[in-house]
């Protein structure tokens, strides 16, 4: 109950914060004839579900989570649910926009390069969530966005150079792509037990320059 | 009984080290925590919360451990912090959506009195509000479960004295009728003689003396202070801040000289 709740003010910080409509909105846009899908996709990715720690980071929100009678696995729980539910959520969109423009425009719907695009695009974000979040809750955003960045940024190239060679991995018989998934879901679980151990263990300073937290735990 | 005790705390931070031999804060009391920047204020707050982990030592809130214990002591404590960790964008009827749920003692009742004493609306939009309405605001989400111990950073920060007196006669309402405790965090020896039953002085992260406000005068005895000449009304308020200014002058030249 307490993820659930946890979850839900996140859904609720979702819808509230303007910005937030625009990162939505563009992304499933741009899934009317299928192009830049699963890029559109992987920066969503970046934007929301990982953005939410940044909108966290500048209001402290640390403080307000804190205060709250919550156990640590429960936020940790309830902000892989979250990343889980944006997926969804874009996935929902790409697939409706793309229907609906498909018919106004007699075109054919859901075509089978646009779903491996999608395809694509949501095994790079699955493996972009499994890395990003540990190092983010182990960290603190001010400390792992220099990483987090390079994670994405190498995501992103890697998709882009090797997307057609993962395109036809798509393509390959339905047990394959099965596999791809199961794999992807196997990541994140092990990244949700490394998040877990490094959340359960962080001690929550006030902002500090960088090393000053080494030197006091050097002299410890 | 004591709601708060801590004893042979020890905790190395980034700028300084946390050492407070011993310290109770008892059911119903008004305690204050005086000491500048960087004295150890912020880290205590953070070790009752379980956001900080001592090195040494034990924290008691309620008679229960502070780390194990967390979810059952939050759910009896209020914390109204300096920077609270709001949405912004959130109006404050979402805010308090979010927040109620997580309380089993949360009662609307309170919550829609002091949002008539403090005139606060609703609808407005947290970011939009002054400084002055967002404390307000997140003292009445902490008054509103009905904690047994609320902790409260700096307070009247920047604050408009009408403002602070109303906040200060809430706190001492909730301390009368429901034996409400309090622990405060500040720098000004003006508002703890105001309001504290007790004073724990720090200094760079030690905690220099604890007493009883009834205290403060043989305390401060052998200092130098000023008794200034206002109304008769205020003098007795004017001669208990003077002594508590003095004394924590005195004890932070000791914290320095250490």
């Amino acid at each position: 109950m307490t993820v659930l709740r946890l979850f839900l003010i996140d859904v609720k910080k979702l819808f509230s914060i303007r910005q937030m409509a625009f990162f939505i909105l563009l992304p499933a846009v741009l899934a009317f004839n299928g192009w830049f899908v699963s890029i559109a996709y992987l920066v969503y990715l970046y934007l929301v579900p990982y953005g939410m720690f940044n909108y966290d980071d500048n209001a402290v929100a640390d403080n307000l989570y804190g205060a709250l009678p919550v156990r640590r696995e429960h936020m940790v729980t309830a902000r892989y649910l979250f990343a889980i539910f944006c997926q969804i959520l874009m996935i929902a969109l790409m697939l409706a926009v793309n229907t609906v423009f498909g018919l106004l425009l007699n075109r054919p719907v859901l075509a089978e390069d646009f779903l491996a695009s999608l395809a694509i695009g949501l095994v790079a974000g699955l493996i972009f969530i499994a890395a990003a979040f540990p190092l983010v809750l182990k960290q603190g955003l001010r400390k792992a966005n220099n990483n987090v960045l390079m994670i994405f940024v190498l995501d992103f190239i890697i998709l882009g150079l090797y997307g057609d060679n993962l395109r036809q991995m798509s393509e390959l018989p339905q047990i394959n792509g099965r596999f791809i998934v199961l794999c992807c879901l196997i990541i994140l679980i092990i990244s949700y037990a490394i998040a877990l151990r490094f959340f359960k263990k962080r001690e929550f300073f006030d902002y500090v320059p960088l090393g000053a937290v080494q030197r006091a735990r050097r002299k410890r | 009984m004591n709601v708060l005790e801590i004893e042979q705390l020890r905790k190395h931070l980034p700028r300084f080290k946390l050492d407070i031999a011993t310290m109770q804060v008892v059911q119903g009391e008004f305690a204050v925590l005086l000491g500048g920047p960087k004295s150890g204020k912020g880290a205590i707050f953070k070790l009752l919360l379980d956001m900080l982990f001592p090195d040494f030592g034990v924290i008691r809130l309620f008679g229960l451990d502070s780390h194990k214990d967390s979810i059952e002591i939050k759910q009896q404590l209020g914390m109204v912090a300096r920077r609270p960790g709001m949405l912004y964008n959130a109006k404050l009827r979402l805010l308090k959506e979010m927040v109620r749920p997580f309380y089993r003692d949360w009662q609307d009742q309170t919550y829609r009195k002091y949002l008539r004493l403090f005139e606060l609306n609703e609808n407005l939009i947290y970011g939009r509000v002054d400084n002055a309405a967002k404390k307000q605001f997140v003292l009445t989400l902490a008054l509103a479960h009905k904690p047994r111990l609320l902790l409260i950073d700096e307070p009247f920060l920047q604050m408009p004295t009408a403002i602070k007196e109303r906040i200060a006669q809430a706190l001492r309402h909730e301390q009368q009728e429901d034996g409400l405790s309090v622990l405060m965090a500040t720098a000004s020896p003006e508002e703890a003689a105001r309001l504290a039953d007790s004073l724990h002085i720090l200094h760079g992260g030690s905690l220099l003396l604890s007493l009883p406000i009834t205290q403060l005068a043989e305390y401060s005895a052998d200092l130098k202070w000023q008794e200034q000449k206002i109304s008769s009304a205020d003098q007795e308020t004017a001669k208990r801040i003077a002594q508590t200014q003095a004394l924590f002058n005195h004890y932070t030249q000791i914290g320095e000289s250490k």
